[in-house]
């Protein structure tokens, strides 16, 4: 299987555990946040479900649905999740017949009028995708810990146990 | 042969955990002892448990590239860290360079009781996933002490390799 396939089916796993997570805590927990983090766990959340969808919308060429996720409101969790079903479905999508990394991307369709036109090897948006969940998902453990609330284990360690991909040996 | 996705990717983290070495030379031995709540620990020793991360991955699917002795709680001087990471990066490509990866060859890893067998894949997302998770720790102490904060993605990667341009 691809690589970055599998990065990618952590990532949606890891965002699925601590989506999970989060909707034990209160409306006031959610707008929690600490210095040096991204913001808020719920706009963190939000915006790494928004900047995926961005991704896989340059790596396809076209957009997943209609009206494009922003995260310029205060979103629900349950808007959060529906948007990762839709990461999840297009990620599934875009492995049905695996990309190829080297391919040169020329635009997205998400670019604003008149904003500059970046190309880019199509390896670059992929593996920054798997960064940026990594990334933000860290802020928000570190929200987590830093307000003695419990954090959730998001490695691949877990997620392989789960797959079946890492055992005891019998 | 094109570069495999992989290598891209570990050749990303290994960029990123140097510019944030490099990033940290400007800091007083005061400012690496920082630290925030939530995080791994100081910024010495984020680095340190990041490369000694790495050479860990790297072992467990048969690169070694330091000695048993190694410990990574041992209190290190960014020189002797950025040592370290030469190592990892020259294991990197080691694992690169010979015939093709398998990333579905199992490996086992010994150090647990009973032992456990491992997918050698799952060593390299580990080492991936490790990085941007600690380094994004060290992002945090800075920026929750007001310090500079490098740019660490793969944007900032793909530029500085040429990867990435805009088209007029």
């Amino acid at each position: 299987m691809d690589y970055l396939h599998r990065q990618m089916r952590h990532d949606i796993w890891a965002n699925e555990k601590l989506i999970a997570r989060c909707r034990a805590l209160t409306d006031a927990q959610l707008d929690l946040t600490v210095a040096g983090t991204y913001g808020t766990i719920r706009n963190t959340l939000a915006h790494i479900v928004t900047a995926e969808e961005g991704y896989l919308v340059r790596l396809r060429g076209t957009v997943l649905h209609e009206r494009p996720f922003r995260a310029d409101h205060p979103a629900t969790l349950d808007e959060i999740a529906t948007h990762l079903g839709h990461v999840s479905d297009a990620v599934e999508q875009l492995f049905g017949s695996p990309p190829d990394p080297e391919r040169i991307l020329t635009d997205t369709p998400l670019r604003p009028p008149g904003a500059p036109r970046f190309e880019m090897a199509a390896w670059a948006p992929a593996s920054q995708f798997v960064h940026h969940g990594t990334d933000h998902r860290t802020h928000i453990n570190t929200i987590l810990g830093a307000h003695g609330l419990e954090t959730v284990d998001l490695q691949i360690w877990p997620y392989a146990m789960e797959l079946g991909a890492s055992r005891e040996v019998k | 042969m094109a570069t495999p996705p992989m290598l891209r990717q570990l050749r990303h983290d290994v960029w990123a955990t140097e510019k944030l070495i490099e990033h940290c030379r400007a800091l007083t031995d005061a400012q690496l002892d920082l630290t925030a709540p939530g995080t791994y620990g100081t910024i010495r020793r984020t680095l340190a448990h990041i490369v000694g991360g790495d050479t860990l991955y790297l072992a467990l699917i048969g690169f070694p590239v330091v000695d048993a002795a190694f410990d990574e709680d041992r209190l290190m001087s960014l020189d002797e860290i950025s040592g370290v990471l030469d190592k990892v990066r020259a294991g990197v490509e080691r694992v690169f360079a010979g015939k093709e990866f398998d990333p579905d060859r199992v490996v086992i890893d010994a150090r647990t009781d009973p032992p456990e067998e491992l997918e050698a894949w799952t060593m390299l997302a580990q080492f991936a996933h490790h990085g941007s998770d600690h380094r994004a720790h060290v992002g945090t102490i800075l920026g929750a002490h007001g310090l500079k904060t490098p740019g660490l993605d793969v944007w900032s990667y793909g530029w500085k390799i040429g990867a990435m341009r805009v088209k007029r």
